[in-house]
């Protein structure tokens, strides 16, 4: 009779397995969708960062874009306007200096803004027909993606989209 | 034993039960929650306001609905972000003032022809006027006219003093001979002179036979500044419906080479003036008869351009196609006392402002007899919201001049409500981003523009 396990112990081991074996499956789910929801979170934050050197600093020297085609003395990218000096005012001449650098010199461009697994950029002034510059590597391979799209006006008087997409491999 | 057996399957059942519950309140579903989407709303917000100002449009974008809404269609469409947005602008005049208008059906006709639109820094102002009592007074209105004497009950003076403090304003054209009641004291801050000074200061013989801006306002502090700078910076619309072909010029004046010409009259100081749009290829121009021959032009004006009639500096602030102009009145300067209309102030009218503040006189006919002191055609006063009385100028509503008209609008625009926001129901998530702007085409104006973004689901 001592050895003999009653029916309420059997019941009480379930239960105790039972619950967990639900924990545990629910933190095996959890996981990786908050991992993947953190990285999402830090790719906003540093496709916004992008897009806020982009956007609104003028890069260092100043006039960057005069330093074609090697680029070799510029130390940071920007595309404002850096005589008006005003945010959200992006000048013409360094678009078409940075579409050139993207085209030329990739690896350049992610030098200059510190970025490791890559980055794409799309620039359209809205008008009929839409002008477009893109800033992209040879080959995507991305796991996890997230873009910001910036609102700018041009030193040209019209106006567009700055995107900036980051990924995770 | 079947009962012993029954009553361990349900406390078992129980239990489970009990687990059930207990797990689902000590382990809630894990999420993790952040406010990416405020953030993108307020990001996008700040986005097009500022570029709207970059590319110079955000002046035309805050007072035109359909041009901002083009904008946003471009920038942030809804089928692609799911943004819907409202807009208002704070400060400044509204795109339609609603006038309540406590008069007769012949008045509330009178002020339709006289004060439909003005345009002013290149939008139009369109005046909205309904007939309204005073118990109750109509509130979906900006500003209350009150024309013609009359003595206001206690429940009168309720109903504008609630009608006050919900933001709007009271314009009063009344002649005010008599004594005056409670609102013209407490309201309008008046009193009358021989109340004040006692009536051997009030006399009113000997003063100069117009009525002009005296005391000009010095600062912007002055309480009749803001009513002295619409009357001379919101220009008078004066239409040219009638073609002419032809304009007959004065001796040494430079005629128009055109056959497009349109002939119209406006009136000052209680004469009319005739005036001729010339359309020429290069440029527009008007020539005013002003004086002598009412059918010959004794001048060539172009656009800004100042000229002068019967002793007054007029400014032609833009000519429209050969439809109509706006010319405004130039304030007081070195070499030029500032604008004068002829006398429309009856001999009985004695007040004074009740705090004797001279600053809060728009109008005077020179001062009384012996004092410094202006006798007033026009006061302002500023409790909770903003007041003005005037003087009758309309005895005869047909004779109306344009500078009084231009008086009126001036003071209604002044008084009038400035807040308008065109506002959504309820969003799930929603932003305004508010930005402060600044014009100057006929008037400086400051004003807050308000953009709301949201997600309405």
């Amino acid at each position: 009779m001592k050895a003999q396990l009653s029916y309420d112990y059997y019941f009480a081991l379930i239960l105790f397995v039972i619950f967990i074996a639900s924990l545990f499956f629910r933190l095996i789910t959890f996981f990786p969708a908050y991992s993947d929801v953190i990285t999402t979170q830090r790719l906003r934050a540093e496709a916004y960062q992008i897009s806020e050197i982009l956007v609104n600093d003028v890069g260092h020297p100043g006039n960057w874009h005069t330093d074609a085609p090697l680029f070799s003395n510029v130390k940071r990218l920007g595309l404002s306007d850096e005589i008006q000096n005003k945010t959200n005012l992006i000048a013409n001449v360094k678009t078409i200096a940075f579409d050139f650098l993207c085209e030329t010199n990739y690896n350049r461009v992610l030098q200059l803004l510190d970025i490791s697994d890559g980055f794409l950029v799309t620039i359209v002034k809205i008008k009929d027909p839409p002008e477009r510059f893109e800033c992209l590597p040879a080959e995507v391979s991305a796991r996890i993606r997230t873009e910001i799209t910036r609102i700018v006006a041009f030193n040209d008087g019209s106006f567009g989209n700055l995107t900036v997409s980051v990924w995770k491999r | 034993m079947k009962s012993k057996a029954f009553v361990t399957i349900l406390e078992m059942l129980t239990t489970v039960a009990v687990i059930l519950i207990a797990f689902g309140i000590l382990f809630p579903g894990f999420s993790y929650q952040n406010r990416w989407e405020q953030g993108f709303i307020s990001l996008k917000g700040r986005d097009v306001v500022v570029t709207m100002d970059r590319v110079g449009n955000l002046y035309t974008n805050s007072f035109n609905e359909t041009a901002l809404k083009s904008f946003l269609d471009r920038t942030v469409p809804t089928n692609l972000t799911g943004l819907i947005h409202w807009s208002g602008v704070d400060g400044t005049l509204k795109p339609v003032v609603r006038v309540a208008c406590n008069c007769t059906n012949a008045q509330k006709d009178a002020l339709i022809s006289w004060i439909a639109r003005l345009r002013m820094n290149g939008r139009n102002i369109d005046f909205d006027i309904a007939t309204s009592s005073l118990e109750p007074i109509f509130s979906a209105s900006d500003v209350l006219l009150v024309w013609g004497d009359r003595t206001f009950t206690s429940q009168q003076k309720t109903n504008l003093e609630n009608y006050l403090r919900s933001g709007k304003g009271i314009v009063e054209i009344m002649d005010l001979t008599g004594s005056l009641d409670d609102v013209q004291k407490s309201i309008f801050g008046l009193e009358t002179c021989s109340g004040l000074f006692g009536g051997p200061s009030c006399g009113i013989g000997g003063g100069p036979p117009d009525i002009s801006f005296e005391p000009t306002p010095t600062r912007v502090s002055n309480k009749s500044y803001t009513s002295y700078k619409y009357y001379h910076r919101i220009p008078m619309i004066a239409f040219a419906p009638t073609p002419a072909g032809f304009v007959n010029v004065k001796a040494g004046v430079e005629p128009c080479t055109s056959l497009d010409i349109t002939r119209g009259t406006f009136a000052v100081r209680e004469a009319d003036y005739n005036f001729w749009i010339c359309d020429e290829i290069i440029e527009l121009s008007v020539y005013f008869d002003t004086g002598g021959n009412p059918d010959e032009a004794d001048i060539k004006v172009l656009q800004g351009q100042t000229f002068v009639i019967d002793g007054q500096e007029l400014f032609l602030s833009y000519i429209d196609n050969n439809v109509k102009i706006g010319v405004s009145f130039v304030p007081k300067h070195d070499s030029y006392e500032g604008y004068e209309f002829k006398n429309f102030l009856q001999g009985g009218i004695k007040l004074y402002p009740s705090n004797l503040d001279k600053s809060r006189v728009v109008l005077s006919k020179g001062n009384y007899t012996g004092t410094e002191n202006p006798i007033p055609a026009a006061i302002v006063n500023e409790t909770v919201a903003r007041v003005a009385w005037v003087a009758d100028f309309t005895e005869n509503l047909n004779q109306v001049s344009d500078d009084h008209k231009l008086l009126l609008a001036s003071l209604l625009l002044w008084t009038s409500e400035k807040r308008y926001i065109s506002s959504l129901g309820d969003l799930r998530i929603g932003h305004v981003t508010s930005y402060i702007n600044v014009v100057n085409q006929d008037m400086y104006e400051v004003y807050k523009f308000d953009l709301g973004l949201g997600f309405p689901f």
